[in-house]
């Protein structure tokens, strides 16, 4: 057993295969004790993290249960792909859950995350926040993730002359 | 015109929409006007304001009629004001005159009605002061058509002053806090998308005190702090976006105090509201602490060697070569990530406020891996929110590579373009057009003329169409072909074994 302790003070006891799924901490234990301080990361935040690398772990260790096998093979059929090697539908659709969060505790997680450099997580959270920017226009990102408009009116028609092509109706 | 117009007293930002064009004593009503509405207590004649650009010197044109972009104001401009005190309790009597100019384009269309008839536009002007009293914080927005309001002539001026509803004070407050303004928006825009254009604009309010590397790493630092959201504190007496007063004449060691828009109106010193950068210079090194003032502060700290920056440093922004620009990139992201955003949240966190813009805090690289998943569009779009994401958003290799994913390997003379987001823009365009006519082709009839040209099977591959190859000229060819065709088919042989004749093909 590993034990992480974060931010505020809060222990968490996982296990090695669990923790191990970030690579930072992987490190860490190859050469220091047990007790690992994460000084940046929130309980809050640990404990989602944490969650995920059970999920993750837990599925990682049995890669082709004979259940999940089957259901890949049905899904490969199916035209859909996977830009990533992680191809059980099942671990997909329960990332998917995992990611239905607000904006700030996707941001948290991902900065939590890229801190342990869990890769698999850091691109699962950047690219729900990617889908969450596709297809809108300037004003609804600024809206959607509170961006401040910095430019000056000036700044701003010259920008919409070099972009215009990307504003035609498609 | 829009502009912004700053109390020094209180930091209180109002907007104003000049009508064009606009004297800067009409100005000086409109202010006036505003801040009347918005205390509803005393009202504040025109002649007491006192606008200034800089905070020092008071704005003052040549002649009574001279436009507000004849003095040199444009529109988004930020303008301090002061109330010179001795006339701020009087109530507005007819004595006090706006300029003719002013008047023609002050008056509001509610009394369009009672035009020409004096008795009648002051009992208007009463009734509309007893709405103004019920209802205080009645928010309605600048009446800014001024060429309708430019014909009304009315003929007693001094019912013009506090009829028309101003922008309430509520309205304002709310604009404020969905809008975290930093003050180098007033300064020269940038040119080249691919240099920030932030540090561009901070290098030409500078001009003349960069000396030297450290002189010009300072500057850069100073760039990125204001464009996170942070305003230089100079000592308690002001803020601004200027480096305090003779920074450079400091030889190694020297501190510069940030702070937030939103902490500079209390202070009472308490809390930490002020994150110092100290320069710390030894030898070729130049360190740079950064940390909030109060106790026991975490500390950020990010060493520079000054002459490996010098080459980057000291080359003109104009003429920026590829692998400078990227060194550029690297020390913006350096100061970003490790001193500015640590600040920021710390500041942020320790005073209660939310923190700005969860997305803007993500690390650099973050965001440009957000990028990767995004297509051409998306990220130009992206690229139109605020000019740190304009920037990353314009990298070169980000735009060859969402090319070629996007159209694959082309042709380079077929692409038009300095930069690969030129290209990119010049395809995508090409490719929408051509998808347009194809699209066209299929939808609409085409010309007869052409009917000789289609062929006579189609082009298919598979299914039946390989086994039974005269289908497919049954259906175009039409009757011309005859049945001859139709018996050669009979005549067709199978180009696999289906092994339906074999015996025992069951068993």
């Amino acid at each position: 057993m590993i034990k992480l302790v974060s931010g505020d003070g809060a222990e968490f006891e996982v296990e090695e295969e669990v923790a191990f799924q970030s690579k930072i901490i992987k490190d860490i234990v190859a050469d220091a004790d047990d007790v690992i301080p994460l000084p940046t990361v929130s309980s809050k935040v640990l404990i989602q993290v944490i969650e995920y690398c059970r999920k993750h772990a837990a599925v990682n260790s049995f890669p082709l249960s004979p259940s999940s096998s089957a259901a890949a093979a049905a899904s490969s059929s199916s035209s859909i792909s996977y830009s990533k090697p992680v191809s059980d539908p099942a671990l997909r659709a329960w990332d998917n859950e995992f990611v239905k969060l607000n904006n700030s505790s996707l941001f948290d997680i991902v900065i939590a995350a890229n801190y342990l450099d869990i890769e698999e997580l850091v691109d699962l959270v950047l690219e729900t926040v990617a889908d969450r920017i596709k297809g809108k226009q300037a004003q609804e990102i600024r809206r959607q993730f509170n961006i401040e408009n910095d430019f000056t009116p000036e700044e701003e028609e010259a920008l919409r002359r070099e972009n215009s092509w990307a504003f035609q109706n498609n | 015109m829009k502009l912004r117009i700053r109390s020094m007293a209180t930091k209180e930002t109002l907007r104003i929409e000049a009508p064009d064009p606009c004297s800067i004593n009409h100005l000086k009503t409109l202010v006036a006007r505003a801040l009347s509405t918005a205390a509803s207590t005393s009202s504040i004649l025109p002649e007491s304001v006192r606008l200034s650009l800089n905070r020092k010197d008071e704005l003052f044109a040549s002649s009574d009629q001279d436009s507000l972009q004849a003095i040199g104001l444009t529109s988004g401009d930020l303008i301090y004001f002061s109330i010179a005190s001795d006339s701020q309790t009087l109530a507005p009597s007819a004595s006090s005159r706006p300029s003719p100019m002013g008047i023609s384009n002050l008056h509001p269309v509610s009394l369009m009605d009672n035009l020409g008839d004096d008795g009648g536009a002051s009992v208007s002007l009463r009734s509309v002061n007893l709405a103004l009293l019920s209802s205080p914080v009645h928010a309605s927005k600048v009446n800014a058509d001024s060429s309708s309001i430019g014909q009304v002539l009315v003929p007693d001026n001094s019912t013009a002053i506090a009829t028309e509803p101003i922008v309430s004070r509520q309205e304002e407050i709310i604009q404020e806090d969905d809008k975290m303004e930093v003050d180098v928006e007033h300064m020269i825009t940038g040119k080249s998308f691919s240099v920030p254009c932030f540090l561009e604009r901070v290098m030409e309010a500078e001009k003349g005190e960069a000396e030297g590397i450290l002189g010009r790493l300072v500057i850069t630092i100073q760039a990125v702090f204001l464009e996170s959201g942070f305003v230089v504190n100079d000592g308690g007496s002001g803020y601004g976006s200027r480096l305090p007063e003779g920074w450079s004449s400091k030889a190694s060691n020297f501190s510069i105090h940030y702070t937030l828009p939103e902490l500079t109106g209390a202070r009472d010193g308490r809390n930490a509201k002020t994150a110092i950068l100290r320069f710390s210079v030894i030898g070729n090194y130049a360190t740079v602490y950064g940390f909030l003032s109060g106790a026991h502060p975490d500390v950020y700290r990010v060493c520079f060697d000054l002459p490996k920056l010098a080459p980057i440093l000291s080359s003109s922004f104009d003429s920026l070569s590829g692998s400078e620009e990227i060194e550029i990139f690297e020390l913006w992201k350096v100061v970003k990530d490790m001193l500015s955003l640590p600040l920021l949240i710390d500041l942020c966190q320790k005073n209660g406020l939310q923190s700005p813009a969860c997305f803007m805090l993500l690390p650099t690289d973050l965001k440009i891996m957000i990028f990767e998943f995004l297509s051409g569009i998306d990220v130009s779009k992206v690229g139109c929110t605020c000019s740190e994401l304009r920037y990353l958003s314009s990298n070169n290799d980000l735009w060859k590579k969402k090319f070629l994913e996007e159209f694959g390997d082309v042709n380079e003379r077929l692409l038009i373009g300095r930069s690969w987001k030129d290209k990119y823009a010049n395809y995508w365009v090409r490719k929408k057009n051509a998808d347009k006519r194809t699209e066209r082709n299929i939808f609409t009839m085409p010309n007869m003329r052409f009917a000789a040209f289609i062929p006579q099977r189609f082009p298919m591959i598979g299914g039946y169409y390989d086994w039974f190859p005269q289908i497919g000229s049954m259906v175009t060819g039409g009757p011309r072909l005859g049945f001859a065709r139709l018996r050669g088919r009979r005549n067709f042989s199978p180009n696999c074994n289906l092994g339906g004749n074999e015996p025992g093909f069951l068993g």
